[in-house]
């Protein structure tokens, strides 16, 4: 019997305080943490990449040691139809979507492997790389025996230009409400989205945005996050480059159906001509801003898709409500259920 | 000659899927004609190299831009790297698929059956008042179960982006038929209620609202008291399929057809839960 999974987003898992390994309460309304408690969402890595656990998941202490954050549980809201479902069931991998994205499927590899399930398996935003990544590492015969089918719904192959907007202006919950840069700037899965394609920044070639150069050319590489990007994070972006670079999808290709959903209504970013000013989403240009769900650009991210693929995968373009309640819609659901059978 | 056979058989080895590193002679590096490239901090990535290659000059054997000893899988072949997408895969065989791939024909989905029952569970309460006494209302919590099934189905294009066959969606299914049961095992008071429900919902793709007609059938079942029944007709307006509001009339057909109005609210509390509002908080005021 294959069994459902779901792996969500970035921003989409609720973090709870944990204190010697007891969960305990939801971390604060966002609001709240916006307005007052911002530090509480900060981390803290190993200088060094390939370290791939967090030295702290909080910025706060309590009683002389960090207080710890884990992520329990999903807000069910941006994943209605597949929350509520009851014929299947399925069940989310709740993930800490601010950690090295590598921990975070390594994470998920254990889940697997511990719960000797087969699965199909529909992955959103950032939940894409994790199960890419977690099929990386997992021997192709074991990953076929725990995953049969999966669906990436707005998966940020490429990496998202939203992801530097995270790290230069921070992020908007709500319109006035902002998390600050500089909590944005301890997590190194932010850093992981980074766009792998050239942007366009002024002097660069290739990645340009997993280069240092490109932050020092501006200004704006510093181990301080009040004061720029960390180079020791961006140094992880650059590990997971790599690593998507060789033959990202050995295992993943093997499945017995994988599908790709991409929306392709609203404007997104592509380019940064003017880095590090990025340009205004209301210009449609087809050059600097275009299609696709607000965050991730359908048709670059699509040809990046390895060439090996294009037998092996079904590629569908559809409009969105937005990038981040992809899952929300009812239609949404009927499509992966069809996927599935 | 022997270039040609050796060539030959490069070709015949990369299609076949077989040619990796270690089955590839690299160049040597004291040949003038061995192309080599230069690894520096800044350059690492644009040719596929990990920092632990930066200062060394490195083999390129098929001047494809990808040193033998970086992610170059098969550096007999030359694979450039795509300067936007940053791979450089290998021939590979073709593997069969054991699905059948999506396709667009005729504008319509082939290789899925789009045609589902999906089932539901969320909390939901409803109050309502009566003719015979507009100041007592009447309330209930419980859980309800639906099914819906869509009406209509899915339209394509097909297009080719890049390599990739790719289906553009030009139309989803957005009328479907709802069909569902609610139970309230008088968690609140000493009353059962028990509702039957079917109607159509329209839910635009891409939109943030939601509406649909229903009808349904109300019992209820009371210790001391008669039991009652419904049958009413509501209008439903959901947001983000998050929640939604149903504003109901019904007439009481144990009773002369009496008159009742009120509302149904379709949320599972839950969702102001996650947002980090406890049940605490909401109760002092604090809110979000």
């Amino acid at each position: 019997m294959t069994k459902r999974l779901f792996i969500p987003g970035t921003g989409a898992c609720i973090f709870c305080r944990t204190h010697q390994g007891v969960v305990g309460d939801i971390v604060g309304s966002i609001l709240d943490i916006a307005l007052a408690r911002q530090s509480e969402l900060r981390c803290d890595h190993d200088d060094r990449a390939d370290v791939l656990e967090p030295r702290a998941t909080s910025g706060l202490m309590d009683g002389g040691s960090p207080v710890e954050i884990t992520a329990n549980g999903r807000i069910s809201a941006v994943y209605r139809p597949f929350a509520e479902s009851i014929a299947p069931r399925y069940e989310f991998f709740d993930y800490d979507w601010r950690l090295d994205i590598r921990y975070s499927a390594k994470r998920l590899r254990e889940f697997l492997e511990a719960r000797g399930e087969r699965w199909d398996v529909v992955c959103h935003s950032q939940g894409g790389l994790v199960l890419l990544i977690a099929s990386l590492e997992m021997d192709p015969a074991a990953f076929h025996r725990a995953v049969r089918r999966v669906v990436f719904l707005g998966v940020p192959y490429g990496g998202t230009l939203n992801a530097a907007t995270a790290l230069l202006d921070g992020v908007d919950l709500l319109p006035g409400v902002n998390v600050e840069p500089s909590v944005v700037r301890t997590w190194p899965s932010i850093y992981m989205m980074l766009p792998r394609w050239h942007v366009g920044a002024r002097g660069t070639l290739g990645a340009d945005l997993l280069k240092d150069s490109t932050w020092a050319s501006a200004d704006l590489l510093s181990p301080d996050p009040q004061h720029g990007i960390h180079p020791g994070l961006l140094a992880r972006a650059r590990e997971l480059f790599l690593m998507l670079s060789a033959e990202p999808f050995g295992a993943l290709k093997g499945v017995e159906r994988f599908a790709v959903i991409q929306g392709r209504n609203h404007n997104t970013r592509l380019r940064v001509p003017a880095f590090p000013t990025l340009p205004s989403l209301d210009q449609l240009d087809g050059q600097a801003v275009v299609r696709g769900d607000g965050l991730v650009p359908a048709d670059v991210t699509m040809r990046m898709y390895p060439g090996d693929l294009k037998d092996r995968m079904d590629s569908i373009f559809t409009n969105v409500r937005s990038h981040m309640l992809m899952g929300s819609e009812l239609s949404r659901f009927l499509l992966c259920e069809s996927f599935f059978g | 000659m022997r270039k040609l056979l050796r060539l030959t058989s490069i070709v015949f080895l990369a299609s076949a899927g077989e040619v990796r590193a270690d089955e590839c002679r690299s160049c040597d590096l004291d040949n003038p004609g061995c192309p080599r490239i230069v690894i520096t901090d800044d350059n690492h990535l644009d040719h596929l190299c990990g920092p632990e290659r930066i200062g060394q000059t490195l083999a390129d054997t098929d001047d494809d831009g990808i040193p033998d000893l970086c992610k170059d899988k098969c550096p007999c072949v030359k694979n450039a790297h795509d300067p936007v997408t940053g791979f450089a895969p290998c021939p590979e065989p073709t593997k069969p698929r054991t699905s059948e791939p999506l396709r667009c024909v005729d504008g319509e989905l082939v290789g899925i059956d789009t045609s589902r029952w999906l089932a539901f569970i969320r909390p939901r309460m409803f109050v309502y008042f009566s003719e015979r006494d507009w100041s007592r209302p009447v309330t209930s919590a419980g859980a309800h179960v639906w099914i819906v099934h869509n009406l209509d189905d899915f339209a394509c294009e097909a297009e080719m982006v890049g390599d990739k066959a790719s289906i553009t969606l030009t139309h989803e299914p957005e009328w479907f038929w709802r069909t569902g049961l609610y139970f309230d095992p008088a968690l609140i008071d000493d009353v059962t209620f028990v509702m039957a429900e079917t109607g159509i919902d329209f839910a635009p793709n891409a939109h943030y609202l939601s509406f649909g007609l229903q009808t349904h059938i109300l019992g209820s079942f009371e210790k001391e008291a008669p039991n009652g029944a419904h049958l009413g007709v509501a209008v439903r307006v959901g947001v983000l399929d998050a929640f939604a509001l149903l504003p109901f009339v019904q007439f009481d057909l144990a009773d002369d057809a009496a008159i009742s109005i009120g509302g149904t609210l379709s949320l599972d509390l839950k969702i102001i839960e996650e947002l980090g509002v406890s049940a605490e908080r909401l109760k002092s005021g604090a809110g979000l």
